[in-house]
């Protein structure tokens, strides 16, 4: 359990403060193989199945020029793509729970996956050229936005979780409008706009890999270091500012956060729904309310739900595939259903 | 450690809710602070620990504004239970306890000793270690009190501000908590305490201030504030004031009301009149 | 990562072995331009045979999107990536190992692998049937994120895709040039041109005005200006087309939104209609003159509104020639025959 001494104080295991240590542990181990495994799946099979030893030699060399044409470009950066959008997903989801204290919230259902969609889709328009880096900068840009829009709308001498919940409604109903309206008009999306609608990840490589990670990247790592304000800010605003929590700070910074990494997910992979509300959910099952391993797990069953609903999206119907936000839906409803049910 | 609050005047919702009032509560004393619904009390508190902003005046904690001092750092030193926290906690009494280490933690957010035996000393001082493992939601009302002074407690203040701790709690529970508190201001913390029972207030602090209508009624031991005519004056009704055998301390308690026939009174109410 | 790339750089080493073995007896006749000034034919068994054939590759040719692309050698192994890019393929005398789900014509496209669907296209299939020349189709322009797809196998791709009558035009010489038979493809454009021309002149002197429209899931209706596919069609038919002076709207490329009282105040001689989704859904040739506020259009009344087959608009090209019929047809009342005709446009 100690793991080392520095001068004055001793770290202390980590799971100090979670009610049961094997739980988690074995949990999040299984949860470590499942991604792996639907990653080896998702390089093997496709329009042309390979064999685990195709997979590494595509991987490694490009000696099968096949495979590793195969591997290298289409099914690796895609799979990759994949599991960023979904931890970036689930993590926002997760801060959205936090900061409104509110089990069904997640980022399609306050508005700031429209809100990123609008900027994207508005980009593609203006420039149909435009590079994968644009959108991400424009996705940022509408998600900082949305976040901003809603915070606002909130405020009212100070934040209330209910009002934020209210206006995250309103702002998806009108962002979604604009999008809608966006692109029945636009002949840029005519025949895709179902794959940007639902969520999908076809065409999805190397240079979305590169665009997402500017703002992946501290993000998440923001996103883990605002943990501790999000354990004392779910004790209640009178009791977390007693604690030292500026409440309005933290949720800007929050509400900040989640809209960059959404974006993150919306420039890759369009508006798809259901992974943020789903995953903290199961995350939280498996190892509690500390955010600071709530963060991390539902990051990572956010990787495997979007990986395995794309492996589905492409096999289902191949040579064609459906949007992979159809598969978290399917997934997901029904797991709404429950929870508004085991909820009461 | 003391608390000075200095011609400070709140407001809320547009009125003026606590008006110039000015103290002093010097270190390690044990203070309550009592007085009818609407009298200041719970801003008063809030405004003590910043959760207020005051419209004017100004609260000196250890001779610096608190203003001042950065939020975290206040909280090391002085802590606040509101009136009903949060319920629906999916939390352990131990996870609770942790949160209150919050001011004292770095960026990383790492478990040091300090944290560990601060809040095995929490646990302990708020009578909770049995209880630690259990979800708060399956506690009693007054085990999960205790749990969240245990949470106020982790934060090692100096100062402790209680905000009606005992009301909805059986006579039993509110006894435990009292004593509790009572045990941590011998200890040496400093203990403020907003109560709404004038025998508990007598029996466990050193001190009474009542509030009315946003200024200071009156001030000092129980033994000499608690006067029937200060009392009645404070609360609207008559009272009489007996002595507690076991301590001496007064026990305020409220006159019968004479029920007069139904008379057309311009109040509307029931008809009852305090004795005349 | 581009390793692929180095394959026609291989074959062009071989023929370039052979090319310096035989350099003795070929002629340099060339109509096509041409890098290398020997002579070469495809089969690296060696161009004896090539002694009176002029140099067909490698070939740079001009695609229908102005890029400039240089095909190595002749084409064997085709994949096409629309109804259109497909017919181009077979105009030439080629054949494709892969086409999109819908290019089922001619009858032998439809034996070869589907590769999903023309605006999404399944990149791995593309790559596991090894294609030395993708044709591509225009609606990929539209969408620059599955052209840089595309673009990036390293593969040749030719775009190839037609909204006009002069494009089919382009199309069928780009195609004879890549697959080194323009003698079909001339023979295509002729019958095309014919086709044209017979047509313009039965009609001449009518001075007829219609619409072509089309439209959505929504029961909105578009009508098809110049610029389109169907209004060029008309164009060259020397049929006035009263949409052309809208300005364009919505979403479809060369289209205009046809408010329903526009379609009344333009009252057009003809509507020829084309229903984009496949049956049961009724046709807008039977829903149209239904419309309560069409009730006294011309067309309407002289039962003139009559349905296009969709294939002809939503596959430009070689077929053409069936369009230009069925509307003169159409037009002038007679029977009118829109199987898909056979012989000019299979060019085997």
């Amino acid at each position: 359990m100690a793991a080392g001494t520095t001068a004055g104080s001793r770290v202390i295991g980590v799971w100090d403060g979670v009610r049961e240590r094997r739980r988690p542990l074995m949990l999040s181990g299984l949860a470590v193989a499942a991604l792996a495994a639907v990653g080896l799946l998702s390089l093997m099979y496709g329009a042309v199945n390979l064999t685990p030893p195709d997979v590494w030699s595509g991987l490694t060399s490009s000696s099968n020029v096949f495979a590793h044409e195969v591997v290298w470009q289409i099914r690796y950066p895609r799979l990759l793509d994949g599991m960023i959008v979904g931890a970036a997903l689930a993590v926002a989801g997760a801060l959205l729970q936090g900061v409104t204290r509110n089990p069904l919230a997640d980022p399609t259902i306050l508005g700031i996956t429209a809100a990123s969609g609008l900027a994207s889709a508005t980009a593609i328009v203006i420039d149909r050229e435009i590079p994968q880096w644009g959108i991400a900068m424009s996705c940022a840009g509408g998600g900082l936005f949305g976040a901003a829009v809603l915070f606002v709308i909130a405020w009212r001498g100070a934040i209330s979780p209910v009002r934020l919940a209210l206006a995250g409604v309103a702002l998806s109903a009108f962002f979604g409008a604009a999008i809608v309206a966006l692109l029945s008009s636009s002949r840029t999306f005519l025949q895709t706009s179902l794959g940007f609608l639902a969520g999908g990840l076809y065409g999805a490589e190397w240079s979305d890999f590169h665009a997402m990670l500017p703002y992946a990247i501290p993000a998440f790592a923001a996103a883990w270091l605002l943990s501790g304000h999000l354990n004392v800010l779910a004790l209640g605003d009178d009791v977390a500012g007693g604690l030292g929590l500026a409440t309005d700070r933290t949720r800007m910074a929050v509400l900040a956060v989640a809209g960059l990494l959404t974006a993150v997910a919306v420039s890759t992979a369009g508006l798809v729904s259901f992974v943020g509300l789903v995953c903290p959910h199961i995350a939280r099952f498996t190892v509690g309310n500390d955010h600071r391993y709530l963060i991390p797990v539902s990051a990572l069953y956010g990787a495997i739900l979007v990986a395995a609903a794309d492996l589905v999206a492409r096999l289902v119907i191949s040579p064609a595939e459906i949007p992979m936000g159809i598969v978290t839906a399917a997934v997901g409803a029904p797991f709404l259903l429950y929870l508004v049910k085991a909820r009461g | 450690m003391n608390l000075s609050v200095r011609h400070l005047t709140l407001a809320y919702g547009g009125r003026t809710v606590v008006d110039d009032v000015s103290l002093e509560i010097a270190s390690g004393e044990m203070v309550a602070i009592v007085g009818p619904n609407g009298s200041g009390k719970t801003t008063l508190l809030r405004g003590m620990s910043r959760l207020q902003r005051p419209g004017r005046g100004d609260v000196l904690l250890g001779g610096a504004d608190v203003r001042s001092i950065g939020a975290r750092q206040l909280a090391r030193t002085l802590a606040i239970l509101p009136q009903s926290p949060e319920g629906g906690l999916d939390l352990t009494v131990r996870e609770l306890t942790w949160r209150g280490r919050f001011p004292h933690q770095g960026i990383l957010q790492r478990a040091t000793k300090q944290d560990y035996d601060a809040v095995a000393w929490a646990l302990e001082a708020a009578d909770v270690g049995a209880l630690a493992e259990r979800q708060l939601a399956s506690l009693s009302g007054g085990e999960r009190q205790r749990a969240w002074i245990a949470l106020a407690l982790s934060q090692q203040p100096r100062l402790l501000l209680l905000d009606e701790p005992t009301s909805f709690l059986d006579v039993a529970h509110q006894e435990e908590i009292m004593q509790i508190l009572r045990r941590l201001n011998r200890d040496g913390m400093t203990v403020v305490a907003v109560l709404h029972d004038l025998a508990l207030a007598a029996r466990y602090t050193d001190r009474i201030i009542a509030l009315r209508e946003g200024q200071v009624a009156f001030d000092g031991p129980p033994a000499e504030v608690f006067q029937p005519e200060a009392l009645e004056r404070v609360f609207g009704w008559r009272m009489i004031v007996l002595r507690d055998p076991d301590t001496g301390m007064p026990v305020p308690i409220p006159r019968r009301a004479t029920i007069a026939p139904r008379t057309h009174d311009g109040a509307g109410g029931l008809g009852l009149a305090p004795p005349v | 990562m581009r390793n692929l790339g180095r394959i026609p750089l291989i074959v062009v080493a071989i023929l370039a072995g052979g090319v310096l073995a035989a350099a003795c007896g070929s002629s340099s006749n060339t109509p096509a331009p041409s890098a290398s000034p020997s002579a070469v034919n495809t089969s690296a068994a060696g161009p004896a045979t090539a002694a009176a054939t002029p140099a067909a590759y490698p070939v740079t040719v001009t695609d229908l999107l102005g890029r400039s692309v240089t095909i190595k050698a002749k084409p064997m192994t085709i994949v096409a990536l629309s109804p259109t890019a497909v017919e181009f393929v077979y105009a030439a005398g080629g054949t494709v190992v892969g086409r999109t789900d819908t290019a089922t014509y001619p009858a032998a496209a439809a034996q070869a692998a589907n590769i999903g669907s023309a605006y999404q296209p399944n990149m791995e299939k593309i790559l596991a049937l090894k294609p030395d020349l993708i044709v591509a189709d225009s609606i990929l322009d539209a969408q620059p994120q599955l052209k840089s797809a595309i673009d990036g196998t390293g593969i040749t791709t030719i775009y190839a895709g037609v909204d006009s009558y002069q494009k089919v035009l382009d199309g069928l010489t780009l195609m004879g040039k890549v697959l080194d038979n323009s003698a079909a493809t001339d023979k295509v454009a002729a019958a095309v041109t014919k086709a044209r021309d017979d047509a313009r002149a039965a009609l001449a002197g009518k001075h007829i005005s219609a619409l072509a429209i089309t439209a959505d899931q929504n029961q909105v209706l578009y009508g098809a200006k110049a610029n389109s596919y169907a209004g060029d069609i008309l164009t060259q038919l020397g049929i006035s087309n009263p949409a052309s002076s809208l300005p364009d709207a919505g979403p479809f490329p060369g289209y205009t939104t046809l408010a329903q009282e526009k379609i009344i105040q333009f009252n057009p001689d003809f509507i020829f209609t084309v229903t984009p989704a496949p049956p049961p859904v009724p046709r807008l040739s039977t829903t149209i003159p239904q419309i309560p506020a069409f009730a006294s259009l011309k067309a309407v009344k002289d039962h003139h509104v009559i349905e296009a087959p969709v294939e002809l608009i939503e596959a430009p090209g070689p077929r053409i020639i069936d369009a230009f019929r069925a509307i003169t047809a159409a037009v002038l009342g007679q029977p009118t025959s829109t199987t898909a005709v056979a012989t000019a446009s299979a060019g085997n």
